[in-house]
């Protein structure tokens, strides 16, 4: 690999066979990244041009949770970059009690963060990578109180959204039971969020059902509309969940 | 106290000669679990076939609604007392009447899915049969959370305890649920709006209570400890002294597996350190059923 437009241009060559990170692409141009449990095979199942895959073809339980715990750990980097950047730059119109809470969700989400880093060990779909996968955060408003707090609502309630529709996909108890402790943290922040942008919006009906026989449940949303919400932030590198579970 | 008992509604069902066998039952109520879910869940294709229910299920169903049908009363009660509600702000009085009705409708959906699984669900109690004073319904004894139904203060701190224990009480019944996706799927998502509640009744205290106190969003170690305290038999059983909910909260580790522990000093070092409270507050933890049965026979 020689090429130095991406991230993870310095993933050693000769991976070995059980890596989780897998780059492809020969061409100085291309960084496909598939995260899969290659339990059968060498050849990742699709490889294209900065594409980075969350998941595997392989269905046993390790290889599922893998790929299931690389996207909420995909998650909680953005998460993460996002709170920090705030905390680097607070909008100068964030009144000082409100500044403690920014300080308070960048740690949470840095322990959420390590935490899944740390149960994913080698299997992080960073693992090998020289530096983190880069956000863009252009598209948002950082400089006002306002901005911030519309941005952080949104990634708070989709990050809910994101455990409420595939958490229960995992396969190992263990694991549902420790992603389940985070998931009500972050249910608690998105309130809060929620609250300071509009008093008493803790739980609207936007994010929890409001019909039918799940009705005030939370809303769930799949890995797909996750990620087709968050597609901004990645760019240049499109993330695809064509390998995750849905049932 | 007419505590509703699924196991002996059981055994009933298996003295009836015509009745289903008690197994039998049990896979009813896995399929049921599948039917409320199938009919909503966008994402639920292809299911697997189901592995066997368990009591263990049907116990967390249990726990599960009496929590709601307390929580519920709750507000019932709160919302109908003159005193406290002539103290609840104006604009806030619209916040406790969708934390009654969302708590009304995961009630109704619990006894949906045992309805659907045949197994005839508690009937709903009226309201004025639980006792928030922590007296039992009986004057002689002691009060324990006093002026809960007049005062908004006592009733918010009362508040955020139950919504705090509530979350943990669902985190505690995961495990009952592993083998059911679908209702694994349902706990999960409804105790999601827990934390939501429990995340607002926390706002609330913290910036409109009279007596404000200055309690984080998320259970902290740096809260002041509520007072009075809903307190729970100790971990450690025997003759330990009973222990506040938030005793549980206060855990600074996690394990992935086993006794394999995150190592969150040696990662969390540098420009990825952090203070040290948030490593018990990024986690909401459990409450053990032992503990969840305990804390709500104490109201009622």
């Amino acid at each position: 690999m020689t090429d130095l437009t991406s991230p993870f241009s310095q993933v050693p060559a000769g991976l070995p066979r059980r890596a989780f990170l897998r780059v492809a692409g020969a061409s100085a141009a291309t960084a496909g990244l598939v995260l899969a449990g290659c339990g059968k095979t060498d050849t990742p199942p699709v490889v294209n041009s900065n594409i980075l895959y969350l998941g595997s073809t392989s269905t046993s339980a390790a290889d599922v949770d893998a790929g299931l715990l690389n996207y909420f750990f995909l998650l909680k980097q953005l998460e993460a970059a996002f709170y920090q950047r705030v905390v680097d730059a607070l909008p100068t119109d964030l009144p000082p009690a409100e500044r403690a809470f920014f300080s308070d969700l960048r740690d949470h989400e840095l322990v959420h963060r390590e935490t899944l880093r740390y149960a994913l060990g080698n299997r992080a779909y960073d693992a090998a990578a020289a530096q983190p996968l880069p956000f863009d955060f252009s598209s948002l408003t950082l400089t006002t109180r306002a901005g911030v707090l519309a941005a952080a609502q949104q990634l708070e309630d989709l990050g809910v959204a994101a455990y409420a529709g595939a958490l229960r996909l995992v396969r190992t108890p263990d694991l549902v039971a420790l992603v389940a402790k985070m998931s009500s943290v972050e249910a608690r922040h998105a309130a809060l969020l929620r609250d300071l942008r509009t008093p008493g919006s803790f739980a609207g009906d936007d994010v929890v059902v409001n019909a039918g026989v799940l009705q005030s449940v939370s809303l769930a949303k799949t890995p797909a509309q996750v990620i087709a919400e968050a597609k901004a932030f990645f760019l240049p590198i499109v993330v695809s969940t064509d390998l995750l579970p849905t049932a | 106290m007419n505590l509703f008992s699924l196991l002996d509604q059981l055994s009933a069902v298996d003295a009836s000669p015509d009745a289903a066998p008690r197994r039998q039952l049990l896979r009813q109520l896995g399929r049921a679990g599948a039917r409320a879910a199938v009919a909503a869940l966008p994402m639920a294709l292809a299911l697997p076939a189901h592995a066997t229910p368990t009591d263990t299920s049907l116990d967390g169903i249990r726990i599960l609604l009496q929590l709601e049908d307390l929580l519920v009363a709750f507000y019932t009660q709160a919302l109908a007392a003159p005193a406290l509600t002539a103290s609840i702000p104006t604009a806030q009085r619209p916040d406790f009447e969708r934390l009654l009705i969302q708590q009304q409708n995961h009630a109704g959906f619990w006894r949906s899915v045992l309805s659907a699984a045949g197994i005839t669900p508690p009937p709903v109690r009226p309201a004025s049969g639980y006792d928030f004073s922590g007296r039992r319904s009986n004057l002689a004894n002691p009060e324990l959370f006093p002026g809960v139904m007049t005062n908004y203060d006592a009733f918010l701190q009362l508040a955020q305890q139950l919504e705090d224990a509530s979350a943990s009480i669902y985190l505690g019944q995961i495990s009952a649920f592993t083998n059911d996706k679908q209702l694994l799927e349902a706990t999960l998502r409804l105790q999601i709006v827990k934390a939501r509640h429990a995340s607002h009744v926390r706002t609330l205290r913290r910036t409109t209570a009279a007596v404000a106190s200055a309690v984080k969003s998320w259970p902290s170690k740096v809260d002041p400890a509520p007072s009075p305290a809903i307190v729970v038999p100790s971990p450690a059983g025997g003759t330990a002294a009973p222990v506040s909910i938030y005793s549980f909260e206060a855990k600074e580790t996690q394990v992935v597996s086993g006794t394999n522990e995150v190592p969150f000093l040696g990662v969390l070092t540098g420009p990825t350190a952090v203070q040290y409270s948030a490593l018990s507050e990024a986690f909401d933890e459990p409450l053990p059923t032992r503990q969840a049965t305990a804390l709500l026979e104490i109201f009622g």
